[in-house]
């Protein structure tokens, strides 16, 4: 199979979450209210009070997770509860299924943060210092959380309490995205020369391709078991 | 297939069972209800490992319609046959599968509205255009005229027909003109 024809397959089941998820907002809206309600809820209980970058950053990833958490076991649990996984298991590869999935995943998680944190930056009167540095380590950690997310949701797409097991399952997985956005994150929103920023973005992207390879070479036996 | 076992819940549904289709089979599984029909064809298909044993489908495609297995309900008959034609490779099928629903008497292919919204019976009759899409070399139906009615019957009968030409067919069914399709039987019996 040549790599025009794998990646136009990929790209299919893409396209085909995406039109499913424009139509009935299964995730998108489960994801979006619970992060604007957390931002307004966060930003009324601060009642103009001006907290530091170490809690800004600490609130911003915990939405994220979150929120990745609301949505992301969401594109392997519609498939099995829907009863159609059947197909994609009997027409494409595993690898096609898990790198469909994970772009769909991150666009997704990207949608999600790209409406929330401009909305994080006016309601608590954040300036990014280190501008540059902050969406890389917000893009990154989209990336990981998707990479991640993706994996942990196909093992959990089958099991009964899927809600809970996959948030006990996923949380020591994203631990280090976590810790490492929020130093990335905390350092961009301090002056200073902004290294250990820089840094911290790159253990992000470190992370994320190392999960993403590891979640494509361990899918094959999740998905076929 | 080769010496195939299979158990649930401590139950045995399949012990020992070996079969081979050849291109040309319409081999048609029938046993009372939990004799284990549908788990052969599962294991047949590749969806389930089985406890013990193997199965090995040669190089070709697999088609697969059974009622554990539905079209995806937010999008319209047309946009399932074409994301299926689309991942299988096969962007001619995806046409094709459409020209034969039409030809079976199922304009409702056409229509944007969503899968969900189809009858039972037209839905059937998309599952098996999925199925058989791409022109399987290895076609296993699963009570495949469940909810159909005469027209959709004889649908069934001219799929089995055609599906022979390309490969091999494994029915699984109680329906005795359904059976009277295959060429060869296997009678599945509970086990305990």
């Amino acid at each position: 199979m040549s790599s025009a024809s794998w990646i136009s397959r990929t790209l299919a089941i893409l396209a085909k979450d995406a039109r499913a998820e424009l139509r009935t907002r299964y995730a998108l809206n489960a994801v979006l209210l619970f992060a604007l309600s957390s931002l307004v809820a966060v930003s009324m209980s601060l009642a103009g009070a001006r907290p530091g970058p170490d809690m800004l950053a600490a609130f911003l990833w915990i939405l994220m997770v979150f929120a990745a958490m609301a949505g992301l076991p969401r594109s392997f649990v519609h498939e099995e509860e829907r009863q159609t996984s059947g197909w994609l298991k009997l027409s494409a590869s595993p690898a096609m299924v898990y790198c469909g999935k994970f772009a769909f995943n991150l666009l997704l998680i990207l949608l999600v943060e790209l409406v929330t944190v401009p909305i994080f930056l006016v309601l608590l009167n954040v300036t990014p210092v280190h501008p540059a540095a902050f969406c890389l380590a917000i893009g990154l950690g989209c990336l990981g959380l998707a990479a991640a997310g993706t994996l942990v949701a196909a093992i959990v797409a089958r099991t009964q309490n899927r809600g809970s097991l996959f948030a006990a399952l996923a949380l020591p997985l994203l631990l280090p995205v976590i810790v490492t956005g929020t130093i990335a994150t905390r350092e961009s929103l301090s002056p200073g020369t902004g290294a250990v920023a820089w840094g911290e973005v790159r253990v992000l992207l470190s992370y994320a391709v190392v999960v993403f390879t590891g979640g494509l070479l361990l899918f094959e036996f999740v998905w076929n078991d | 297939m080769t010496d195939v076992s299979h158990k649930f819940d401590g139950r045995t549904i399949l012990a020992g069972l070996s079969l081979t289709l050849t291109p040309g089979d319409v081999m048609v599984v029938t046993g009372a209800n939990g004799a284990g029909k549908s788990t052969l064809l599962r294991i047949a298909a590749g969806l389930l490992k089985p406890t013990s044993g193997g199965a090995e489908r040669g190089g070709g495609m697999t088609g697969y319609a059974a009622p554990d297995l539905q079209p995806w309900s937010e999008l319209s008959a047309r946009e399932n046959l074409d994301f299926l034609a689309r991942i299988r490779g096969c962007a001619d099928a995806g046409r094709e599968a459409i020209k034969w629903l039409e030809a079976a008497g199922f304009p409702a292919v056409h229509l944007p509205t969503p899968a969900a919204t189809l009858s039972t019976g037209q839905r059937q009759r998309l599952k098996l255009a999925m199925a058989w899409l791409g022109r399987p070399t290895l076609l296993i139906l699963d009570e495949p005229g469940s909810n159909l009615d005469d027209e959709g019957r004889s649908l069934v009968a001219r799929l089995i027909g055609e599906a022979r030409c390309d490969g091999a067919v494994l029915l699984a069914t109680n329906d005795s003109a359904e059976a009277a399709l295959g060429g060869r039987h296997l009678e599945l019996r509970v086990l305990d």
